[in-house]
């Protein structure tokens, strides 16, 4: 909690808005028995409110993909290091993930599972920051429109820490100071 | 038939454009190596290749302001072109508060070429990328390159385009 500057939503603003989007999307696919797709690891948290305020029939799974690592000597490209274990083909799917940015892992994803040919694919992001978007791309459902802060908490990390705080709070500059600092050391 | 005046209240722009005729993007021709202008180019290109979204590199300059004998004076040439997405990508390391010249050029594409897309990354978007991927091993965005610098003092002797 010292690393945070301030706390930009808090637990209970993110319990609602989870359970409105829980009850939008439970209205839209009745009778659809979706399957909600998240990527590992930040969507975690947010996955697991939101199929609990889900009140509808739904299936759940997960994929992973690597991260781009610009020190790997061999220049490789995205791949996925978890598929899906559910076939999707013909299935309503409604991917989850827990932050847009840029777009670029959202793009890639998208264009992956569309190809299994399911019978709709929507996208449902918990946190959006629009002003960094690379690419047009749909987005069906919008928990918080961030701004262009570094923010952690609810499954969003810093250095694989922080994602356990049940709030999203902007970190301190200091701290990322301090992490590049020990980083480039 | 226009008058003097009525062509003196017009935009710079639209004065010098041909505005008879559609403006035509010249294709650059380019042989061996690509040589990109400064490392966030570089780098954003590793991106896009690690992302399998396939990129051309400056391969189209959009003529922009023409002068009374029809000769280009004014062109913008964007970084890259993403071919799945018929995006251009323009990317900008000089700092906020000194892109006027880019932002006026990308007003005058945006009017004579209203079907192109491009964006421009700024600054604070170019860092923004390099600390969420780590593009730069030394530190968020490796310092304005001798090229910026030339741009900036251009740009600082442009302050009639300021927006």
């Amino acid at each position: 909690m010292e690393d945070i500057a301030e706390v930009l939503i808090t637990a209970e603003e993110l319990q609602a808005r989870v359970a409105e989007l829980g009850a939008q999307i439970s209205a839209d696919y009745a009778g659809k028995n979706p399957l909600l797709v998240g990527v590992l690891r930040g969507v975690f948290v947010f996955m697991a409110d939101l199929v609990r305020a889900i009140t509808i029939p739904i299936g759940v799974d997960f994929i992973g993909i690597t991260s781009y690592d610009p020190t790997s000597r061999e220049r490789g490209v995205v791949r996925f290091t978890k598929d899906l274990e559910v076939c999707i083909e013909g299935r309503h799917v409604l991917f989850v993930e827990d932050v847009i940015d840029t777009g670029l892992t959202l793009r890639y994803i998208l264009r992956s599972l569309s190809t299994r040919r399911p019978a709709s694919l929507r996208v449902c992001v918990l946190f959006d920051k629009p002003r960094t978007r690379l690419f047009d791309l749909p987005v069906d459902y919008t928990g918080f429109v961030l701004p262009d802060k570094f923010v952690v908490g609810y499954g969003l990390d810093y250095n694989e820490q922080y994602r356990n705080l049940p709030f999203v709070g902007v970190l301190k500059q200091e701290v990322i100071a301090r992490a590049n600092q020990h980083t480039a050391a | 038939m226009e008058n003097a005046e009525d062509k003196e209240e017009l935009p710079a722009h639209k004065q010098n454009t041909g505005h008879l005729k559609k403006p035509q993007p010249i294709i650059n021709q380019r042989e061996g190596p690509i040589v990109f202008s400064h490392p966030a180019e570089e780098a954003f290109a590793r991106l896009l290749d690690f992302y399998g979204i396939p990129w051309q590199y400056e391969p189209v300059t959009f003529p922009l302001e023409w002068d009374e004998e029809g000769n280009v004076i004014t062109a913008f040439t964007p970084d890259f072109y993403l071919v799945e997405d018929d995006l251009y990508i323009e990317l900008t390391t000089m700092r906020q508060q000194l892109v006027t010249r880019k932002n006026r050029k990308l007003r005058l594409l945006r009017e004579l070429y209203p079907e192109v897309k491009c964006k421009l990354i700024y600054r604070r978007d170019v860092e923004h990328l390099s600390a969420k991927y780590k593009l730069f091993e030394e530190g968020p965005l490796p310092p304005l390159q001798p090229c910026d610098e030339a741009e900036l003092t251009e740009e600082g002797n442009d302050n009639n385009n300021a927006e």
